[in-house]
C-alpha cells in the first residue's frame, strides 16, 4: 500500500491591523508533528513569545544557539511564564523582513514533555537556533503567540503572518 | 487531507558541469517556497565553496547574517547572496553540501526573508555547518531564481536542486 504521508495547513493569520496575540486554538490532534512558519512585525524590534494551552506556568525552558553577524554564542533560560522563540532574529518594524520556522515534534501525546526546535531569522541583526522544552505531557492543544510578552498590548503589527502546518507520519 | 507541499521542479547537473542552476518562471499559486540543494564546485584548492543566490536576475539588494561551525570553532559574519553551501575539489570525493533554502510569502509585494541551513561535510579535520538569516530587500514577487557557486565557475556533475511550492 502507498504512503500517504501529508503536510496541511491547519491554518493561518494575517493581520490587517495590530494585535496583542495570535491564537491557533482546537488545534487536532490526528497529525504527528507541527509545523508553524512565522513572519512577524512589531512595534518596536521585540521578540516572539508563545505559550501552549495558554498556561503561563513555569513549564517553559531553552537553548539558544546564535550569530549577530560579529559574534556566535549561546545562551539559556528555564522555569520560564513563557517560551520564546527569537533572540537576535526577532521581528522589526519592516514587513518581510524577519521569519521563524518552528517545528513541534509529537505534540499530541500525553506521555513525554514536549520538545520543539525553532530558527528564526533577521538578516539585519542575527540568527538562532534555538531549542524549546514545554515541561507538560499534555497534548497541546492551542498555541498562542505574542511579542514583547503577554502584556496584552496590541504589539503585533499588520503585514504579520503565521502558518500552522500539521505534519503526519506515513503509513505502510 | 490535501498534500500541500508540491514538487516544483528538479535540476540535475549532467557531465559538463554548469555555471548556474537556474528555476524560471516559478508558479505564483503557493504561499512559501523550499529550496533543497545539494552541491559540489569546481573551486580549487578548498573543501568548500558557497552558494550564491538571486531572484528574478538581481543580484543587488540582498543582506544576511551567517552563523557557522567549522568543527574547531564556531563564527558569525555577515553575508550578502549567500544561500547555501557546497563541497569543492579537495572535499572527500563524491561528498556534496546539502541545504535547505525556505521562502516565506514570495509572491508578496514586502521585503523577502528566507532562512537556510546547511551542511558541508567530509572526512577531514574541517567542514562546515551553516545557518543564514537572508534578506531580498525588495518588493517584487519571486518569478525566477538562480544558483551559482561563489568562487568556483561551475557546479560538479550530479549537484540537484529541487523546488518545492508549500500552500
Amino acid at each position: 500500500m502507498a504512503k500517504t504521508a501529508t503536510y496541511s495547513l491547519i491554518a493561518s493569520t494575517t493581520l490587517t491591523g495590530t494585535a496583542a496575540q495570535i491564537d491557533f486554538n482546537s488545534i487536532p490532534g490526528t497529525f504527528t508533528d507541527l509545523v508553524m512558519v512565522i513572519t512577524g512585525v512589531s512595534n518596536s524590534n521585540d521578540n516572539i513569545f508563545y505559550r501552549f494551552n495558554g498556561s503561563s506556568s513555569a513549564f517553559y525552558s531553552r537553548t539558544d544557539l546564535y550569530g549577530t553577524g560579529t559574534t556566535a554564542s549561546s545562551i539559556r533560560a528555564s522555569s520560564q511564564t513563557q517560551g520564546r522563540l527569537t533572540n537576535y532574529g526577532y521581528p522589526s518594524t519592516t514587513v518581510g523582513e524577519q521569519n521563524t520556522i518552528w517545528h513541534i515534534m509529537d505534540y499530541a501525546n500525553t506521555t513525554t514533555y514536549k520538545t520543539s526546535l525553532c530558527r528564526s531569522n533577521r538578516a539585519s541583526s542575527g540568527v538562532d537556533a534555538m531549542v524549546n522544552l514545554f515541561s507538560s505531557t499534555s497534548a497541546i492543544t492551542s498555541i498562542s503567540l505574542a511579542t514583547n510578552t503577554f502584556t496584552g498590548t496590541a504589539n503585533w503589527q499588520s503585514g504579520t503572518t503565521a502558518k500552522l502546518y500539521g505534519i503526519q507520519a506515513g503509513s505502510n | 487531507m490535501a498534500l500541500q507541499i508540491y514538487k516544483i521542479a528538479t535540476v540535475e547537473v549532467g557531465s559538463a558541469g554548469a555555471s548556474s542552476i537556474d528555476f524560471a518562471s516559478i508558479p505564483q499559486g503557493y504561499t512559501d517556497l523550499k529550496l533543497v540543494v545539494c552541491g559540489r564546485s569546481n573551486r580549487a584548492s578548498s573543501v568548500f565553496d558557497d552558494i550564491l543566490i538571486s531572484f528574478n536576475g538581481s543580484t543587488s539588494s540582498f543582506t544576511g547574517r551567517e552563523l557557522y561551525g567549522n568543527g574547531a570553532s564556531a563564527a558569525s559574519i555577515t553575508t550578502a547572496r549567500a544561500a547555501s553551501i557546497a563541497t569543492a575539489s579537495t572535499a572527500t570525493t563524491n561528498a556534496f553540501g546539502n541545504s535547505e533554502i525556505y521562502v516565506p510569502n514570495y509572491t508578496s509585494a514586502n521585503y523577502k526573508s528566507f532562512s537556510v541551513d546547511g551542511v558541508q561535510e567530509t572526512n577531514a579535520t574541517t567542514a562546515y555547518a551553516i545557518m543564514i538569516a537572508g534578506l531580498w530587500s525588495n518588493t517584487a514577487a519571486i518569478t525566477s531564481l538562480s544558483l551559482s557557486p561563489s568562487v568556483g565557475t561551475s557546479f560538479d556533475q550530479y549537484s540537484t536542486a529541487t523546488l518545492y511550492g508549500i500552500l
